[in-house]
């Protein structure tokens, strides 16, 4: 074994993506049926939540950036390394699954 | 026990409450989609065994590509390629299957309760009906499905998909039967001891022996205590 343990705490980290993806769908679910109940205008109900999903899709992809860019200890050796890799491709795969889960919301009907 | 597990298969083909033999716009659709999705899942799992099966009669093959080469192409791409049309056609589906404003069909309300279903038609003097939907044939109607206790779901399998009924709010579906004849309903969301025997019967008429049928049943309900 090389270097010191990474300290659990950071094993949050693989969650993180998914964190976002999951605050996504809470407030846009909600958001839509406020939205619909409320009798919104249907372009507006549509910019608010194109808007929400900007806002979490800017939090990905920030977090992305940064732990991309973002050089593991030394002294945590291999491991951080590993983590490091796959904590990226988590937040990868969030973004994509961002994308193509909510994406639709935006341009199919909103209410009936 | 292949026949057998065939046999068990093939009877959800067909009978009273298959989603596989629809009679409605809504219900072929949605047997469409599911066709497809089997269609897609049969690929895909061809492929993963053909795959497989390579893999354990010659050994080494495939090693030639870099396993990161291998989880990108059949982990993500092999996937996409299927899935992503797959989810395009559900959603556009989906889209069409909507009971949208505009044109205006005839309304029917399913009101549920602990575990009934009593039908209202208010377009032909608020008469009722009990566990027994009358529907003219040939023709959309939008049926207003509510709850008067817990949630329970509103399912007639050959003519639409399902519905929840729901306290407090109204849910709309929109549902046609193309052919006259008799088709059965089933709630759909577990609603306590009574839920697996909350069926109903939807008769559909020929339009024009329509009005005489749900006059006639509905009658009948009102006779009854």
């Amino acid at each position: 074994m090389n270097g010191r343990a990474v300290p659990p705490r950071r094993l949050w980290l693989l969650a993180a993506g998914f964190l976002v993806w999951c605050s996504a769908l809470v407030v846009l679910y909600a958001l839509h049926a406020i939205g619909c109940a409320f009798g919104w205008q249907a372009g507006a109900l549509r910019w608010s939540l194109a808007i929400v999903l900007f806002v979490h899709l800017i939090v990905i992809a920030w977090m992305w950036r940064h732990l991309a860019t973002a050089r593991p200890e030394p002294k945590l050796g291999q491991a951080a390394v590993f983590l490091q890799t796959v904590v990226v491709w988590t937040l990868i795969a969030a973004l994509v699954a961002t994308v193509i889960t909510f994406a639709p919301s935006l341009v199919l009907k909103t209410c009936i | 026990m292949v026949v057998a597990g065939l046999m068990a298969a093939l009877c959800g083909c067909s009978g009273p409450l298959s989603t596989l033999d629809p009679s409605g716009p809504s219900a072929a659709s949605i047997a469409l989609l599911w066709w497809v999705m089997l269609a897609g899942a049969g690929v895909l799992f061809a492929l993963v065994l053909t795959l497989f099966l390579l893999v354990v009669l010659r050994p080494g093959w495939g090693s030639r590509l870099p396993s990161s080469r291998w989880i990108v192409l059949g982990g993500l791409a092999l996937p996409a390629v299927i899935l992503l049309p797959l989810i395009c056609y559900g959603l556009l589906a989906g889209e069409r299957l909507l009971p949208l404003p505009g044109h205006s069909p005839p309304r029917i309300e399913a009101v549920a309760r602990q575990w009934v279903w009593t039908f209202r038609y208010p377009d032909r003097g608020n008469v009722a009906t009990t566990n027994v939907l009358h529907l003219p044939a040939g023709t959309p109607v939008d049926i207003d499905v509510s709850s008067e206790d817990v949630i329970h779901a509103f399912w007639v399998p050959r003519l639409a998909g399902k519905i929840d009924a729901v306290p407090g709010q109204v849910n709309h579906l929109r549902i046609q039967a193309d052919t006259p004849g008799r088709y059965e309903g089933q709630c759909n969301e577990f609603c306590g001891v009574g839920h697996a025997r909350m069926h109903f019967v939807v008769i559909v008429d020929r339009p024009a022996d329509y009005p005489a049928a749900l006059a006639a049943a509905a009658a009948t309900t009102k006779a009854e205590p």
